[in-house]
């Protein structure tokens, strides 16, 4: 079963294609390419005519795939964490290793922000804007990373999730806390008498962004900078943001004793409020109005976020600071009705949602969308399925069993990076966790790389040969070897034919070197030839070349007695191809000599004169192909045939 | 862009492009500052990096992240990289280029960078406009000797910046690596396991030894290194990822070593100053140390003879050698390595260099 997921729609502005006949047509071109081309379908006949006067210009165009994951800054970020990756694949499966899905969560985190530090290296004055939208994406990534960190791989006592999720807002929105240094370190302001709410025009949003993040002492210590620290209001306020009892997992108090507290000391803080006591700085009555959790400071709550996870967040710090995690879809479903009039969430905001609906499923197919190429989606889903927070899918688990549920992320994800000229290695990492069909999409892959250069093919070779892949190697080792036939380099050719252990073409190339013996009368090579290694083994031809190398090699050496024997073995096992027969017989003169020594008794001469016929009758077929040449040499084997059975018989006669 | 590994004090730099060369600048008394990377594989962009380690004030020592001091484009994949000394450094591409560049250092301009000082753009070539690879460069006394895909070896002065001697046909199957034995023997490597010395002074392409390695399997020699002090011990990184050890005065093979490691071994070397260590990497991503000095708990006897002919004795070599891990295994293939001094620096296909400044010898 296979479903059609669209991940992308575009609209082609040609004007080729809004006529009704034509119709789109579109085909790959590379890996990553896709060449869309404008047909006229065939009308009526009537209009048939018509059709060749066709003068509008047709466009071929070429769609290609940009992302941002193949920028020069960017490409850490896939390299590292291919790394990561493959460091969590084989800690999980060692039990002697840790595999601390937090400790791989934080890992991937830290390779975001050093890309994001990267990036912003380079583009320091903020101007490129394509960087910029890098940067934000990467932000964002991080940021959602970072909450699902939080929400799944994060174990809390109790399941009080308040304090992380507030960890998790300061982290991302350091604005406040920034401002806050840049007025508290502004010591001038604090010895001139000059005031410092006035000197600071943001002073109060930094309050109020500061209290919305539970960040109560550093509010306290800006408070106390104000001007009018010393009046009444003021010290009522500080005196309150002191006593706030804050909640720790780790504190000792029980969370109903902690309830109560905080309750106590929310009521006192709303008697003062109530009493107007604040009233005479209208900022500071808004700030405790937010403290007391006071119904009518959503709106201004709702000014100071700029997404609704934080607009969320703020309020429960007042509202209900020991929440669990079950009733945070309840209060983040409640937000986001109350931060947006209108339905109008952005992307970031649904996969926020998700996560905090505990949808990790829904989550993970939005992720999917993100501009990212599908690196957050393939790291974030294998992490978050090793640590099983997702299972497969129900329908999907009855027809194959066990089924990473996140292989169609890794495939797509190490198919996309093998598209690329310099990060295909770090694609076959990915393809290699994919199973069956992992292996078939890198072979088909692998094979498809272009093969130009030397590095290139040993690396290719390194990744077919440590998978088995056979078929790739035999395919890149023909091509080469092809390539080293062209340029006439029959031992460059031979090498990879050696390489691929492909016989047929080794027997081919036997064929040259045997046809270029018989032209010439010498083998090419030498260096190679006398070093055939395991050729010899896996093909015919060249277990003959080795042979009547060594044959020669005897005869020449003069070592005539074990050169019969190894010629007799020759003509016995019939391996000499064809056209070589002749050449073969044709060395038998090399034993006759002046010495009438015969190194053959009546059997071996009766075989070579065997040999002898059946060439001259396969000859005579075949007329066309026969040697003149070697045809003339006939009547010299004859004659010596004729004189190495009158030297056995001679010696026959003196022994006898 | 900088992270260290977890215990060992590594550090690494993503360069955005792979790596196929790294190199220090040697330095007569300090530990070098500055290296060259090549890159590989990366369209028509592949460059030679010159870069300098950095320190955070004046007073602490030079360290990583590098800096970027300058960047020269190349017309193909650099194959190799050598100083010569610690000024001038050789490049080959695997288009067939050979190119010497002199780092201008701080004194002599305000700019640290590279210029180039002798070029031959088609030393090997196939005629016919076809790509000619250069495969490898070695370097001894300011001479150059490159071998390439067109089974040429060409001998260069650097002193006359003149190509002095050229040998054709040096092989009938694809070279892969060449290393000088002394100033007028160069030793060429193929891709069939076979090994030929070549006599520069005598008559033009005459074999003083062919040897052949692993006799019956032709696994390619990958890459060759010179024992340092003994200078009559040759040591070959093989496609299978072992070690050959050969003694040159018999042309004969002493013996394999293996790390279980089976992946291509891509650099082998000796530390300069300490040749009981030899590092290697790998294919499979490893970056391994080999040392056969005894270990520190054990008493050195002075007088200990066999010391000195470690290697001849096959015995000691299989039960002394020590083999660990220099850096964690990363994965991707590591090409190149390179020792200096305390430090050691190599370079990898995830685009990154990685630094270890405190090597334990």
């Amino acid at each position: 079963m296979s479903k059609t997921i669209v991940y992308d729609t575009l609209s082609i502005p040609d004007p080729s294609f809004i006529d009704d006949e034509v119709r789109m047509f579109g085909s790959w071109f590379g890996m990553s390419n896709i060449c869309i081309f404008p047909t006229k379908m065939s009308g009526p006949p009537g209009n048939q005519n018509s059709s060749g006067d066709d003068k509008t210009e047709r466009n071929i165009i070429h769609l290609k795939h940009k992302t941002m994951l193949f920028d020069p800054k960017v490409r850490q970020l896939v390299n590292e964490s291919s790394g990561v990756f493959q460091d969590l694949q084989i800690n999980v499966n060692d039990p002697t290793k840790s595999t601390d899905a937090l400790y791989y969560s934080r890992k991937y985190r830290a390779i975001l922000s050093t890309c994001i530090l990267a990036i912003d290296r380079n583009n320091l004055d903020k101007s490129n804007e394509t960087y910029n939208q890098y940067k934000m994406l990467l932000h964002n990534l991080q940021l959602i990373w970072h909450l699902c960190e939080v929400l799944y791989l994060v174990i809390v006592p109790g399941d009080t999730i308040l304090n992380n999720l507030l960890d998790w807002i300061k982290i991302h929105y350091e604005n406040a806390e920034n401002q806050a240094s840049v007025i508290i370190d502004n010591t001038i302001a604090y010895l001139t008498d000059e005031r410092v709410e006035e000197k600071f025009t943001f002073y109060w949003d930094t309050v109020i962004g500061l209290v919305l993040q539970g960040n109560i002492d550093l509010a306290r210590k800006l408070l106390s900078n104000h001007s009018q620290s010393d009046t009444e209001p003021f010290i009522h306020a500080i005196k309150i943001f002191k006593s706030m009892p804050t909640y720790s997992v780790y504190g000792g108090l029980p969370i109903a004793e902690y309830t109560s507290r905080f309750k106590g000391w929310q009521s006192s803080a709303k008697s003062k409020l109530e009493c107007g006591i604040f009233l005479s700085d209208s900022n500071l009555n808004d700030v405790m109005k937010i403290i007391c959790g006071d119904p009518d400071s959503i709106s201004l709550i709702h000014s100071h976020c700029s997404t609704w996870f934080q607009f969320l967040v703020a309020q429960l710090i007042y509202t209900d600071p020991t929440v669990k995690k079950h009733s945070l879809s309840l209060y983040a479903h409640r937000s986001v009705a109350k931060y947006y009039k209108e339905s109008e969430y952005n992307h970031l905001d649904t996969l926020a949602l998700d996560l905090f609906d505990g949808d990790l499923e829904g989550f993970v197919k939005k992720l999917k969308s993100y501009p990212d190429s599908g690196w957050s989606s393939t790291h974030l889903t294998n992490l978050l399925h090793l640590c099983d927070k997702i299972e497969p899918e129900l329908g999907i688990s009855e027809v194959v069993e066990n089924t990473n549920p996140n292989e169609q992320y890794l495939l797509d994800y190490g198919t996309f990076l093998m598209t690329h000229h310099s990060l295909w290695q770090a694609g076959v990492t990915y393809l290699d966790y994919c199973s069956t069909i992992g292996k078939g999409h890198l072979s088909m892959l692998l094979s498809k790389l272009g093969i130009i250069s030397d590095l290139r093919v040993s690396k290719i070779l390194h990744y077919a040969t440590a998978r088995r892949l056979h078929n790739v190697v035999s395919s890149v080792c023909k091509a080469k070897g092809i390539l080293s036939l062209q340029k006439s380099r029959i031992g460059e050719a031979l090498c990879w034919a050696i390489r691929g252990q492909d016989s047929a073409f080794a027997t081919y190339l036997g064929d040259l070197y045997l046809k270029e013996y018989v032209k010439s009368g010498s083998f090419a090579c030498p260096d190679i030839l006398d070093n055939l290694g395991s050729i010899v083994v896996t093909c015919d031809r060249f277990m003959f070349i080795g042979k009547y190398i060594q044959f020669l090699k005897l005869a020449i050496g003069n070592k005539l007695s074990e050169a019969a024997s190894l010629y007799i073995e020759l003509l016995r096992s019939n391996i000499c191809p064809t056209y070589f027969r002749l050449t073969l017989l044709t060395d038998v003169l090399m034993f006759i000599d002046d010495s009438n020594e015969c190194y053959f008794n009546i059997a071996d001469i009766s075989l070579i004169k065997m040999r002898l016929d059946d060439a001259i009758t396969e000859s005579n077929e075949d007329n066309e192909s026969a040697d003149q040449f070697l045809l003339n040499q006939v009547s010299n084997v004859r004659r010596s045939i004729v004189k190495l059975i009158s030297i056995s018989l001679i010696r026959k006669k003196m022994i006898a | 862009m900088r992270t260290m590994s977890s215990n060992m004090g590594i550090f690494a730099e993503f360069i955005g492009r792979k790596v196929n060369r790294v190199r220090w600048k040697p330095d007569d008394l300090m530990a070098s500052t500055m290296f060259v990377t090549g890159s590989w594989d990366n369209d028509d962009d592949n460059v030679i990096e010159l870069w300098g380690l950095t320190s955070e004030d004046e007073n602490s020592v030079k360290d990583f992240p590098p800096k970027l001091l300058d960047c020269v484009q190349q017309n193909g994949n650099v194959t190799q990289i050598r100083f010569l000394d610690n000024k001038f450094v050789a490049v080959s591409t695997d288009n067939g280029s050979v190119k010497v560049y002199r780092v201008i250092g701080e004194n002599e301009d305000a700019n640290i960078h590279l210029n180039e000082v002798m070029a031959w753009e088609n030393l090997h070539s196939f005629g016919k406009g076809q790509r000619c690879s250069c495969k490898d460069l070695a370097v001894c006394n300011y001479s150059l000797a490159t071998i390439g895909d067109d089974y040429k070896l060409n001998v260069i002065s650097l002193n006359t910046k003149q190509i002095h001697q050229v040998l054709e046909g040096i092989s009938s199957s694809p070279l892969t690596c060449i290393c000088f034995l002394t100033d007028t023997e160069v030793l060429c490597c193929n891709a069939l396991s076979q090994m030929k010395l070549w006599d520069l002074r005598i008559a033009k392409s005459s074999i003083t030894a062919n040897i052949n390695n692993f006799t019956q399997t032709q696994v390619p020699i990958t890459c060759v290194a010179q024992h340092p002090s003994q200078k009559h011990f040759i040591f070959t990184g093989s496609e299978e990822g072992d070690v050959g050890v050969w003694d040159m005065r018999t042309n004969s093979l002493l013996t394999t070593m293996s790390s279980g490691d089976s992946s291509s071994l891509t650099e082998i070397a000796f530390h300069p100053l300490e040749p009981d260590h030899l590092f290697t990497c790998s294919f499979g991503g490893r970056l391994l140390q080999w040392s056969s000095k005894k270990s520190y708990m054990c008493r050195i006897d002075p007088g200990d003879l066999e010391y000195s002919n470690f290697w001849v004795n096959t015995d000691k070599v299989k039960t002394r050698l020590s083999i660990n891990d220099v850096i964690q295994p990363i994965y991707m293939p590591i090409n190149s390595l390179d020792i200096q001094k305390q430090q050691l620096i190599c370079g990898a296909d995830n685009e990154a260099v990685y630094f270890q400044r405190n090597l334990k010898l």
